[in-house]
């Protein structure tokens, strides 16, 4: 029966067995919800889905630990088991047409960051809405939280692991260059600029995101000697998995940088980033013109209106083209000055 | 030695202190963006919520102004900071909040539309010819008119009065709506009045419902088009033929599908099948929707999506058989509890939210916000760093003659032993002295010119210790509910004395004085410290005028002890910044509770205990270190959390509670003790 120090006391198999369970409900809970026809028959499974217990912990825990039945009714209770499972995995329920879609997912809280980080998706409803940005709000077992992605970059990590040891060691070093690379990910990115960066990527404009991200690492770093120690792995990261070269280079000049020119290198990343905000809001007062509506649109409120759906083609004028290129020149010029010019520090 | 190696994969510790992320406000300043995101703590929240609550203030009496009215009628509101990005929350919360005071507003108003058409909207038959009941058509011609009132509204504050965030949320709100799942008629037509020339039209839906979408569109466009030239006389005439013709479209629609014949009032109510189909049967039959315990119907037939509302789903409902009705319920049941988070309170979590909000996005949000009226209060101690508001009110002055004279009468044992201590403070002489700089510098306004900490330091060789300083004592009483009268007696009758005390001329004492609970004030409701005796907060300046006070004493609400201490201690400051030559007064707090602690702040780890006995250590080893004298007045016999911590602790049993003159000599002795052990510091 479950005492206080319980999750010592359960073997990682047993623990493993009762995810599993709740995975594989899921996944007949998601296919029924995918052939949903509204009618009896339908309606019933459905309900006897969300319904049926969760047995594998029974015997492990006392009942008199959950306040009612574990089942997908009591989101609760389910999240309680699954702490039980892993203190690090959690749930988060969306809608989709009035019905509940899931995401399981482990996390790591690391007190000294900002954001908490998604390291691993163990299961997700086909129909989850945006699960793919770089931040996402979700539950924990803190409240709402805004989480920082690591997930995509995650198949790419076994690769740069140099010995293969055994699955559950191996699943452990993912984890923990993972949460090395979002530590540098959490000062490059801002939860700000995500909703400008998507529609610069949709509007192929070169440079702002890289430029963004390399300002922003520079400006939020407490002490610089702190980005001198880190692990083989994450050069590795940001020089082959990464979207783009500059984050690595940049890094890498770090080794070589004295305390002044750290200095002049934030003061600039402060007029830099200034600069590129008065660009950016120049750009996004332009007109554009799309099938999708009638007329035009100021830039902005196309942002507004799509900014959690997929944005609509629209054409581009001279004049947004002109802007564009003024903006891709000065972002670029920004990329120069951080990346290039003080490769001789004296 | 091996033990010293760090375990933690090679890194020092110094690795993790020094990886802390600054907080984009460290370098950038703060926005209202920040006023509600989640990752910072409150203490990072609180400046920008002002500055959101003044951005929406701005606004609201803008709106207020152009319809010649000067209060402000909606609070800001906050749900969206718990749905979207912080960013668009942040604009999305002043152009609902602006919108949403105009509406208010505008519902007093002459002239506006629904006023304005009355006589259409009763006798709406009398410009439109349709076999539609008269009922129905009413119903049709009211609904039109509040869809193109809020539309109207819009146009005035965006147009207008210049207010771009009305436009703003109109952009935001609109990427809440899923257009695939209409399923009225009502919400089919107000999203196209609204959202009509942003919003693309639904492509997954039916495709009689993308054709009425379209129409609609068609119809609409030229309307919208006269709305943004027009000025605001025009307005209203292009809203009044939009709103006859628009009935008249809608009524049509209903005819020319042969609905509302000889069905009677209930006409354009009723449904084409009331039952579950079962499979082998009608495998395409009628669709259920299930939502918050509502059974909704969806049809491929335009007919029956026109005639569905509340009421028909109801009536739906009912027709069902016994057993139906409760499967359905409790599916209906399961299915929301599942996709919840505690649905029940504020804290619904973002699929409740989510629910309220873009069921109708112009209406109020379930959260909003409470600016104005408190103090903040920011704190660090025991490693966490907090803050909250305290709001502020001065107690009631009492004109009830006969229980004030019985107070004094029964405090005044205690006052004259009071009278006789004489509180001791290093005295502090003020004289002109010569700075470093060759200038003069009137000790006394030091401190307003925020001198250097060189000069400060010069400055203390003006002191002499003596004992005939001036002091600070500062009275702060629990009056939470959990005291019974008799407490309440006692604290009246101990304020009262130490008030007394404080009118002697011999002593040199500036008093300051409160009680602290929860209450409401001006519609927000916190954590309230009533000031007894304080000249920045009460009217009444006069120590007599406080006894007045202290007969208005009541208990109430519940107490948060760390707060209050913390507000009513940071008017001890702003006392001190404003007469400098307290600034090297000893403080006396006397805190008077029946020593039940509440816990004060949510987010740190600590129970009531740890958390006042935390604040009590901080204020006496870092802010005010050997200056502040504690002495804790316990109106229950018994043990308390600050047992040891404060420098005295008097009880009061519950005998001497019913008449505390008579243990005046104890009392007296106990503040001679405090006395006795400050001059003894002062020594030192």
């Amino acid at each position: 029966m479950r005492d206080y120090y319980s999750y010592y006391s359960i073997s990682p198999e047993a623990r493993e067995k009762w995810l599993s369970e709740i995975i594989d409900r899921l996944k007949v809970y998601d296919d029924c919800l995918n052939g949903l026809k509204y009618t009896r028959r339908h309606l019933k499974n459905l309900h006897e889905i969300i319904n049926a217990p969760f047995h594998h912990w029974e015997g492990s825990i006392s009942p008199e630990y959950f306040k009612g039945p574990v089942n997908l009714r009591n989101p609760a209770n389910l999240r309680e088991l699954l702490s039980e499972i892993d203190y690090n995995l959690g749930l988060d329920i969306k809608r989709y047409k009035n019905f509940p879609v899931y995401f399981l997912f482990r996390y790591k809280k690391d007190s000294y960051l900002q954001h908490f980080v998604l390291l691993e998706e163990i299961y997700c409803s086909p129909q989850y809405p945006n699960n793919d940005h770089r931040f996402l709000r979700l539950r924990s077992d803190y409240g709402d939280r805004i989480f920082l992605n690591a997930i995509p970059y995650r198949d790419g990590i076994p690769h740069l692991l140099r010995r293969k040891k055994k699955k559950q060691k191996t699943r452990r070093r993912i984890d923990f260059s993972l949460n090395r690379i979002a530590e540098i990910l959490n000062l490059a990115w801002d939860e700000d600029f995500e909703l400008t960066r998507r529609i610069c990527a949709h509007l192929k404009i070169r440079h702002i995101t890289e430029a963004m991200e390399l300002t922003h690492l520079i400006l939020s770093v407490q002490e610089y000697s702190w980005l001198r120690e880190r692990p083989r792995i994450v050069n590795d990261f940001f020089e082959k998995n990464y979207e783009h070269p500059y984050l690595a280079i940049f890094l890498k000049q770090v080794e070589g940088m004295d305390g002044r020119s750290w200095t002049a290198r934030v003061d600039q990343a402060k007029k830099d980033y200034i600069k590129m905000k008065v660009a950016l809001s120049g750009l996004f007062k332009e007109e554009v013109i799309s099938d999708k509506y009638d007329g035009s649109m100021p830039l902005w409120k196309c942002l507004f209106v799509f900014h959690n759906k997929s944005m609509p083609e629209f054409e581009i004028n001279e004049e947004l083209q002109n802007k564009i290129t003024k903006l891709e020149a000065i972002a670029g010029k920004v990329l120069a000055g951080e990346v290039k010019s003080d490769s001789n520090p004296t | 030695m091996e033990i010293l190696k760090s375990t933690y994969r090679g890194y020092s510790h110094s690795y993790h202190s020094s990886k802390y992320k600054k907080n984009k406000s460290d370098w950038n300043g703060s926005t209202p963006a920040d006023a509600f995101r989640p990752n910072l703590s409150s203490s990072y929240q609180l400046p920008p919520r002002k500055k959101l609550w003044d951005i929406c203030h701005n606004m609201q009496s803008k709106v207020a102004k152009y319809f010649q009215q000067q209060e402000i009628k909606v609070k800001p509101q906050v749900a969206h900071f718990y749905l979207l990005p912080p960013v668009l929350a942040a604009l999305s919360s002043v152009g609902l909040t602006t919108f949403l005071e105009a509406k208010e507003h505008a519902r007093t108003q002459k002239g506006l539309l629904e006023v304005y058409s009355a006589s259409f909207i009763a006798e709406p038959q009398s410009q439109i010819i349709s076999d539609l009941p008269v009922a129905a058509l009413q119903k049709l011609a009211k609904m039109v008119a509040k869809i193109i009132d809020n539309r109207m509204i819009i146009q005035i504050v965006h147009k207008t009065l210049g207010i771009e965030y009305v436009e703003m949320y109109r952009a935001i709100s609109s990427s809440m709506i899923d257009l695939n799942s209409l399923y009225s008629l009502e919400q089919c037509v107000t999203l196209n009045i609204i959202y009509g020339d942003i919003l693309p039209p639904p492509d997954q839906h039916s495709t009689s419902i993308t054709q009425l979408w379209k129409g609609l569109s068609q119809f609409n466009q030229p309307y919208i088009e006269r709305f943004t030239t027009q000025d605001d006389y025009g307005l209203l005439e292009v809203a009044s033929a939009w709103h006859v013709e628009l009935t008249r479209k809608l009524a049509s629609y209903f005819v020319s599908h042969g609905r509302g014949k000889a069905e009677g009032e209930e006409a354009n109510l009723t449904i084409v099948d009331a039952s579950i189909p079962d499979d082998q049967t009608s495998p395409d039959g009628p669709r259920i929707c299930i939502n918050n315990s509502d059974v909704k119907w969806h049809e491929h037939d335009p007919e029956s999506f026109l005639a569905i509302d509340q009421e028909s789903i109801k009536g739906l409902y009912n027709a069902l058989d016994e057993e139906s009705q409760k499967f359905i319920k409790d599916l209906a049941d399961s299915v929301q509890q599942a996709s919840g988070d505690g649905l029940s309170n504020i804290n619904a979590g973002y699929n409740g939210l989510l629910d309220e909000v873009s069921k109708d996005p112009w209406a109020r949000t379930p959260i909003e916000g409470t600016p104005g009226g408190g103090t903040e209060v920011d704190l660090t101690f025991g490693g966490h760093q907090m803050a909250d508001m305290v709001y502020d009110q001065a107690l009631d002055l009492s004109y009830d003659f006969a229980s004030i004279k019985k107070i004094k009468e029964r405090a005044l044992p205690i006052t004259r032993q009071l009278k006789r201590i004489l509180y001791v403070s290093p005295s502090f002489e003020a004289e002109q002295i010569l700075a470093s700089s060759g200038a003069n510098f009137s000790a006394a306004s030091l401190p307003v010119y925020q001198v250097s900490e060189n000069l400060f330091s010069q400055n203390k060789d003006l002191l002499t210790f003596g004992n005939q300083g001036e002091s600070i004592v500062v009275l702060a009483a629990d009056t939470s509910g959990s005291n019974s009268q008799d407490q309440i007696d006692c604290i009246k009758i101990l304020s009262a004395s130490w008030i007394g005390a404080a009118k002697s001329k011999k002593n040199r004492i500036e008093f300051l004085g409160a009680t602290y609970d929860s209450g409401s004030i001006g519609g927000h409701h916190g954590t309230m410290v009533r000031w007894i005796y304080n000249e920045r907060v009460n009217e009444s300046r006069t120590l007599d005028h406080a006894l007045h006070r202290v007969d208005s004493i009541v208990s109430n609400g519940g107490n948060s002890d760390v707060k209050s201490w913390a507000r009513i201690l940071q008017e001890v400051d702003s006392l001190i910044q404003v007469k400098p030559r307290l600034r090297k007064a000893h403080i006396y707090l006397i805190l008077i509770s029946d020593v039940m602690f509440n816990k004060s702040f949510s987010t740190t780890p600590f129970s009531a205990a740890a958390e006042v006995q935390e604040y009590i250590k901080s204020i006496k080893k870092k802010t005010y270190k050997d200056r502040i004298h504690l002495t804790l007045v316990s109106l229950r016999a018994g043990q308390s959390a600050l047992d040891g911590l404060v420098d005295l602790k008097m009880t009061i049993t519950n005998n001497e509670m019913k008449n505390p003159g008579q243990s005046a000599q104890e009392i007296s002795a106990f503040v001679s003790r405090a006395i006795k052990q400050q001059r003894a510091k002062l020594k030192t």
